[in-house]
Order: C-alpha cells, then sequence, then structure tokens
C-alpha cells in the first residue's frame, strides 16, 4: 500500500472515522488495527517480521528497566547490546539479501528499525518507561503513517498523542488535510513528472552528459526534495488529521547558506537520530577520550582536540550512507558529505577573516546569500548523483563533462523537449515556484486553516492540481516514493 | 465556527465535483476526427432519454453497427431499431449494455450478434474505453467496469476518466472546446456507415484449416446470462452471426454447431447469415470497405433487408409509420447521397 493510492486514502479515512466515533481510551486501539492492516498488505513475512521484532524489544525494555531498579550489572548490559546486534543483524542480512531476492526486505524496516533502536537506548539510558502494554508499543513501532518513509520518531517524541486518543479540532483536521494535499501535489506534480526523464538521462548516459548533467544535477534535487518532503507532508498531514502532531522534517533546506545549515534543515529526524545515537555517544566514549588524549600529545591541543570530532562525524555519515543501502555508492556518498562537513567546518573561520579584512563584503549580504545558496545547492547536487548513476565511478566520470562537452548545451534544447514535453516542464517550474514561495513566505497550513474560506479554497486547489496536473495512471506508479526504498 | 467550515467545505465538494465532471468532459476524447465509432455507445441515450422506443435493439461488436441498418428496417417494414455496438465488445461488455438498456426500455426482441462468443483475450483497453467512456454511470457499468478492467488498467478511471485522460490537459485540441457540451451524431441509430469500398481478394472463409478452440465456457455462460435476462423481462432473444468472415476474423463451423446446438437446447432463434450470403445477395467485390472484414453500406443495406423479413417473418415483428422515424430515413439517405455525389 502506497501513501498515494486509494487504499491509503481510504484506509485513513476509515481510520478517521472509527477514531472520532470510539470512546477515548480505546481510540488508540483504531490506530493500531489500521496499522496492522497496512502491514498485513505488505505481505505475511513483513507482518510476521514487524511483530516478532515489536514483540522481542518491548521484552528486552521491560528486562531492561527490571535489571535497573534491581540495581544493573554486566548481565542486563550484555542482554541489551545482544538485542541491539540481533536487530541490526537481521536488518542488515534481510538488506543485503534483498538485493539478491526481490520482495524479501520487509516494508519500512529502515524507519521503524530506528525507532526501536532509539527506545532501547532510551530505555537503557533511563530517559523513558518502558511501555507494559505491548499493544501499545506495537502501535508505536507499527504506526501506520510512518512506516513508508519516516519521520524517524523518538518514543518520547510520539507515545503521549499516539495514545492520548485526543480528537482533532476542526482546524486541526482541516490543516492536516491541507499538508496532505499539498503533499500529494507536490509527489504527483513535480516528482512524478521528473521520475521519467530524469531516470532516462541517468540510465543513457552515453548519450546523455555534459548539459544534460546539469539538468539532471539540478531537477534531481528538486524531485528528491518533492517526492520525500512530499511524502511527510501526506504523513504529517493524516496524523495531524488524528489528532497526533509530528515533528518536521525539512525546513527549507535549498535556503541553506553552508553545508551544516543544509544537513540541519534536511530529513532533520535522521540527522537527529545519528547525532543522538551514534555521533555523541562516540564522541564522548572511553576510547573516544583515549585518541582525543594521544592526540593532543602529538598534534597539539587544538588540533588533537578535532581527532575525535573528526572521526565521529566521519562514522556518523558512513553509518548514515549505509542507512541508505550496502552499496558503494552511499558509502561514498556518507564518506564525501562527512568530508565535505568538515571541510565546511575548517574553512568557516577563513570565511570570517575574510569578512573582517573585507567588511564591505557583508553589505552585501543579498549577493553573498545568493552565492552560498548555489554552492549548497550544487555540491549537494553533484554527491547526490552517486545515488543517480549507482557507481562511484561513472559518477565522477559524469561529472566532469559539464566541463569538456561543449556541444551538449546547444543539443539540449533540441533534445528536452522529446524527454520531457514543453508543457509540462512549464507545470514542473511553475509547481516549483509555489512550492518555492509557499518556503519563503513560511506559509503555514494551520494559518489558512484559521479562515473556512481561504481553507475551502486552498483544498478545491490542491484537490484538483495533482488530479489534472499530475502524473499517474497507467504503467505509472504514482505512489512509489524514492524514500521507501532504503 | 464548525458550521462555517462545513459549509464552506460543501460549497468547495460541490464545486469540486462541478469541475470533475467539465474537466473529465474537456480532456476525454472526442472521438470525432478519428476513431469516430467510440461516440456508438453513448448515442442510444439521445433515443433514450426523448423515449424513444424500439421494437428491436441489436447489441454486439462491429459486426452489428456495419451490418443493421436501422433506417431501413424501417423503412421496408416499420421496425424501429436501434444498434448497441462498439468496436470490439465483449460478451460480458454486450450483457451490461443489455441490462443497462432494459432499464429504459423493452424492446420486442434483442438480436445479439454472437461472434464476441469466440473471443478468448481481453479487449485491448483502447475498445473496452470505446463501449465503457460511452456508458452513463451506473450500477451495470460498475459491474462492467469490475468484470472488464484488464489488470493494468485501473477500474476507477472507468467511472472517472478524468485520471486516465488527464494527461491530454497538455495536447488539448480545438475539437475538446468545440465538442465540450454536444457532440455531432456520427450512427443513424447506431448504423456506422461506411460507403467506400476495398473488395475482399479471396473467399477464405473455406481456407481456414487450423481447428479452432471451442468456444470459451465462460463466454457460454454469459450468453447463458444474457438468456436469463432476457426470458426475465419478457423479451425474445435472437442470436445472429453476420454474413461476414475472413481469414482474420474467421466463423468456424465447429463453432457454429456450438451455437446452433445452445439455440435449439434452449428454444432460441439463431441465424447464421454467413449461410445465408447468397440469398442476402452478399458480393465481397463491391459489398465490404474493407477488404472483407466488414460490410459497406451496400452490404449492409441488402443483409438488413434480409433480416428484416425474417424478423417480420419469423418473429412477427413489425411496426408502424412515424414522424420521426420518416426524419431520421430522410436525414440517413441524405447523408448517404452526400457520400455518393
Amino acid at each position: 500500500m502506497q501513501l498515494v493510492s486509494l487504499e491509503f486514502f481510504t484506509l485513513l479515512a476509515t481510520s478517521l472515522l472509527l477514531y472520532n466515533v470510539t470512546p477515548r481510551k480505546w481510540r488508540w486501539t483504531v490506530l493500531l488495527m489500521a496499522s496492522l492492516v497496512f502491514y498485513l498488505c505488505a505481505g505475511v513475512f513483513a507482518f510476521i517480521y514487524i511483530i516478532v521484532a515489536s514483540l522481542s524489544s518491548y521484552a528486552l525494555a521491560l528486562k531492561l528497566q527490571k535489571h535497573q531498579k534491581e540495581g544493573g550489572g554486566f548481565a542486563p548490559r550484555l542482554v541489551f547490546y545482544i538485542g541491539i546486534l540481533a536487530l541490526l543483524s537481521a536488518w542488515v542480512i534481510l538488506k543485503l539479501l534483498s538485493s539478491h531476492r526481490e520482495g524479501i526486505l520487509p516494508l519500512g524496516i529502515s524507519f521503524y528499525s530506528l525507532r526501536i533502536i532509539s527506545y532501547l537506548v532510551d530505555t537503557k539510558r533511563q530517559r523513558v518507561i518502558p511501555e507494559r502494554n505491548f499493544f501499545k508499543y506495537l502501535l508505536f513501532v507499527s504506526y501506520f503513517p510512518l512506516i513508508l518513509q519516516g519521520p524517524v520518531v523518538r518514543y518520547a517524541e510520539l507515545s503521549d498523542s499516539l495514545y492520548a486518543g485526543k480528537r482533532a479540532s476542526s482546524e486541526e483536521r482541516v490543516s492536516g488535510l491541507i499538508l496532505l494535499l499539498w503533499g500529494v501535489a507536490k509527489k504527483v506534480v513535480v516528482a512524478n513528472t521528473l521520475a521519467a526523464p530524469l531516470a532516462t538521462v541517468a540510465d543513457e548516459s552515453g548519450r546523455y552528459s555534459g548539459a544534460f548533467v546539469l539538468f539532471l544535477l539540478c531537477f534531481y534535487s528538486a524531485e528528491i526534495y518533492c517526492d520525500f518532503s512530499g511524502g511527510i507532508d501526506i504523513v504529517r498531514g493524516a496524523s495531524f488529521m488524528l489528532g497526533i502532531a509530528l515533528p518536521r522534517n525539512f525546513d527549507r533546506p535549498f535556503s541553506s547558506t553552508s553545508l551544516r545549515e543544509f544537513w540541519n534543515r534536511w530529513h532533520i529526524s535522521l540527522g537527529e537520530w545519528f547525532e543522538h545515537y551514534v555521533f555523541y555517544p562516540l564522541s564522548l566514549s572511553r576510547p573516544m577520550q583515549k585518541i582525543s588524549k594521544r592526540a593532543r600529545k602529538m598534534l597539539g591541543g587544538k588540533r588533537g582536540r578535532k581527532i575525535p570530532l573528526y572521526i565521529a562525524t566521519m562514522t556518523t555519515w558512513l553509518l548514515t550512507g549505509l542507512w541508505h543501502g550496502f552499496a558503494a555508492n552511499y558509502i561514498a556518498w556518507g564518506l564525501i558529505n562527512g568530508g565535505l562537513v568538515l571541510l565546511s567546518l575548517e574553512l568557516s573561520p577563513l570565511c570570517e577573516k575574510i569578512y573582517t579584512r573585507h567588511p564591505n563584503l557583508k553589505e552585501r549580504k543579498l549577493l553573498i546569500n545568493l552565492f552560498g545558496k548555489l554552492r549548497v545547492f550544487f555540491i549537494i547536487g553533484a554527491v547526490r548523483l552517486l545515488d543517480v548513476y549507482g557507481s562511484v565511478t561513472l559518477t565522477f566520470k559524469m561529472l566532469v563533462t559539464p566541463f569538456y562537452d561543449l556541444a551538449s548545451y546547444t543539443r539540449i534544447f533540441a533534445e528536452l523537449p522529446s524527454l520531457i514535453p514543453v508543457p509540462e516542464l512549464c507545470a514542473v517550474m511553475l509547481a516549483l515556484f509555489a512550492v518555492l514561495l509557499v518556503g519563503k513566505n513560511k506559509v503555514k497550513a494551520w494559518e489558512i486553516a484559521k479562515s473556512p474560506t481561504l481553507a475551502a479554497a486552498t483544498v478545491l486547489v490542491l484537490a484538483i492540481v495533482p488530479i489534472l496536473f499530475g502524473k499517474y495512471g497507467m504503467g505509472f506508479d504514482a505512489g512509489e516514493f524514492i524514500y521507501s526504498r532504503f | 465556527m464548525r458550521k462555517k467550515y462545513i459549509i464552506a467545505f460543501s460549497c468547495a465538494a460541490i464545486i469540486f465535483a462541478v469541475l470533475l465532471v467539465l474537466l473529465s468532459w474537456l480532456t476525454e476524447p472526442k472521438y470525432i476526427n478519428e476513431s469516430r465509432e467510440g461516440n456508438l455507445i453513448a448515442e442510444y441515450y439521445r433515443e433514450a432519454d426523448v423515449g424513444n422506443r424500439h421494437d428491436v435493439i441489436f447489441i454486439g461488436d462491429c459486426e452489428v453497427y456495419s451490418a443493421f441498418v436501422p433506417p431501413i428496417l424501417y423503412e421496408e417494414y416499420g421496425i424501429r431499431s436501434f444498434v448497441r455496438g462498439s468496436p470490439s465488445q465483449s460478451i460480458v461488455q454486450s450483457y451490461c449494455l443489455l441490462k443497462e438498456t432494459l432499464r429504459y426500455e423493452k424492446p420486442r426482441a434483442v438480436v445479439l450478434s454472437v461472434y464476441a462468443l469466440c473471443k478468448t483475450e481481453p479487449s485491448r483497453e483502447a475498445y473496452n474505453r470505446m463501449t465503457l467512456d460511452g456508458m452513463r454511470l451506473s450500477w451495470e457499468k460498475i459491474g462492467a467496469v469490475s468484470d472488464i478492467a484488464g489488470e493494468s488498467e485501473s477500474g476507477l478511471s472507468y467511472l472517472f476518466p478524468l485520471l486516465r485522460f488527464h494527461s491530454r490537459i497538455y495536447s488539448l485540441e480545438a475539437e475538446d472546446l468545440e465538442y465540450l457540451l454536444s457532440r455531432p451524431r456520427v450512427s443513424h441509430n447506431g448504423y456506422f456507415m461506411e460507403k467506400g469500398i476495398a473488395s475482399a481478394e479471396r473467399k477464405d472463409y473455406e481456407d481456414t484449416a487450423d481447428t479452432p478452440s471451442p468456444l470459451p465456457s465462460e463466454n457460454l455462460a454469459t450468453l447463458e446470462k444474457i438468456a436469463e435476462v432476457c426470458q426475465k423481462n419478457g423479451v425474445e432473444l435472437i442470436l445472429v452471426k453476420a454474413p461476414i468472415s475472413s481469414w482474420r476474423y474467421p466463423w468456424h463451423s465447429e463453432w457454429d454447431l456450438t451455437i446452433s446446438d445452445y439455440a435449439a437446447q434452449n428454444g432460441i432463434a439463431y441465424y447464421n447469415l454467413i449461410e445465408e450470403s447468397d440469398g442476402i445477395g452478399i458480393d465481397m467485390t463491391t459489398d465490404t470497405y474493407d477488404g472483407g472484414y466488414h460490410l459497406n453500406i451496400y452490404g449492409a443495406e441488402k443483409t438488413s433487408r434480409y433480416f428484416g423479413g425474417i424478423l417480420k417473418e419469423n418473429h412477427g415483428i413489425s411496426g408502424c409509420k412515424s414522424e420521426i422515424w420518416e426524419e431520421k430515413l430522410q436525414e440517413y439517405y441524405k447523408e448517404r447521397s452526400n457520400e455518393e455525389n
């Protein structure tokens, strides 16, 4: 069941109806039933796997809590690490097997595994009190809007609103509907329209080089942003309608003027997860402190202190890359991004120096900002081509072609209409302009929802636009999201 | 506040529905400049809506809309008829169209073309569309969609064609606006006039030596259902095979025997007009417009005169003169002579 599908909208509408007529105390059971139905549609193996993963992590958390009350010791710690290792091993094995046997990877495993790990770690850290009701816990793991592409929400962020059974107000429901339709529009009008032509450019790399690579770089960024953020908008919108608030996962990432800022604005929940459960624990671990001590001795205080930061950053990015997939291109993607973030960090004092020496540069804020945004856009876009081409060598080979394949700059005008018809490209550009405008003006669904007339008009437009200008229908899987692959 | 939301969203829902219908009309193919047969199914409602009733309803694929001419049946025998034919119409589609037609009227007889009974493969989407998109939204249509829509086809898009044709918004033509609200008539009570002559180069009926596969049992089961519906509604069912058979669309003697046996067992009349070709006077050098696959107007007129006689003599179906039908006849001859000139 995909997020943009009749089945999903039917399930959501049924859940909404039942949720609102069920007594508050039992409303969470409606969500659980809907989640189980959603998961059953993904296949029996996926269903059994999520039940087993939930059951074992549920038992492990309670065991941990019991031992903690009894004073801790080595045994519970061992059980905890074995549990985490077992979960990770199963995930890794299934992910490896999935490259040989299609359909073996349980739906959304990459997302709910992170939720389970964070739950167990937080239990160990005594930041959450483990849930005693298994079915409530199962709901946390399997909550259906989150299955396909997150956001990666932690137990403390989700549990209260998930179990409270709060009925959404009219404004919340309307703002949820607006957000959901906005997500559908982004996905169907922009991402789906761009998907086929960009895939052709990437698949036929021998034919489409030079200017086509730049075209791919720019428009793939648009595609993946509208695909992923559109999906998240659908998830958040659906949850708002149920009275469940989810955190934002994107915060206008293309307005970033530095790489660090970009990663603080893109896939926020995943970044925070890796920060909380990989970067900080690693930076503050005993081995790292030892390394830091040695490095300070060898390289001096200032440089030596940075070594743990470098190691933790690169490890975090490597794992982020692996989370996307066990392939060389994802590993390269993680390491390059980690390297670029560190480089950006190292160069920031130099930039400050330049600004100090040339104070008039700061006055040209608009120009500097524009330069920063373009720099971030092209760097991120270039690294992202690793995902598009799927091969490290091919990506680097293609990235240099815009510098020497000058004939492609005239060829692109002749060949572009055969890749994507001009009216469709215009519709995509208009939609992208709307996306940027909405982001720039910080238009909020809940603000629109305050006025019934404005809200109804917005819903009307957002319902018609994807139907008319979207890419879907026969031979096209409109519901498949890029991030549901990971 | 809640009341305001309800009012605003009710208005939005109404506007949404209206827009959906208008956009659907705008984007769906008009079948005017090409594939004009795509309009045949919808043309029935022009008759049904004004209360025109018929003595005979023909149902089937291209064989019926190219072989039976209602104005000629009226002219010769006073029989008022309508042809609910569409390209590559499957037997399931014929069944659904029959049920829908019987909601509007109860004719004295329904003449069903049996050729579709030999089809083993489901029709292509383009052909399904020419039947289903022309049907009005009804339970019969919903039933037809769930029975017919191929796996790759979205059943919902047959009920809401905008979901299928929305991408035409980028390639709208002048005819899409011109025929947004109404389309010109393309048939004469369902008869699709073709006046060209392209003679059949060889008489292939005897040449088809391969042993055919038997008529699919599910098709025969649908025929059974058709017979039941007719019986329930007090309408006589008549089976017919148009007087045409070619190497591409053969009608084998084995199939003929199956239908004959079925008809005899169930007391249903069956006429294989291929066997009557000489009596009808069919000449495949002048009576076909596409080398022997379909009859042209000359072959259709001969067939209609002959079959009208059967309807009158064997089934006692005859009618009376009416003003509306006189007009129809005039229109028919006007178009006939227009082309000839």
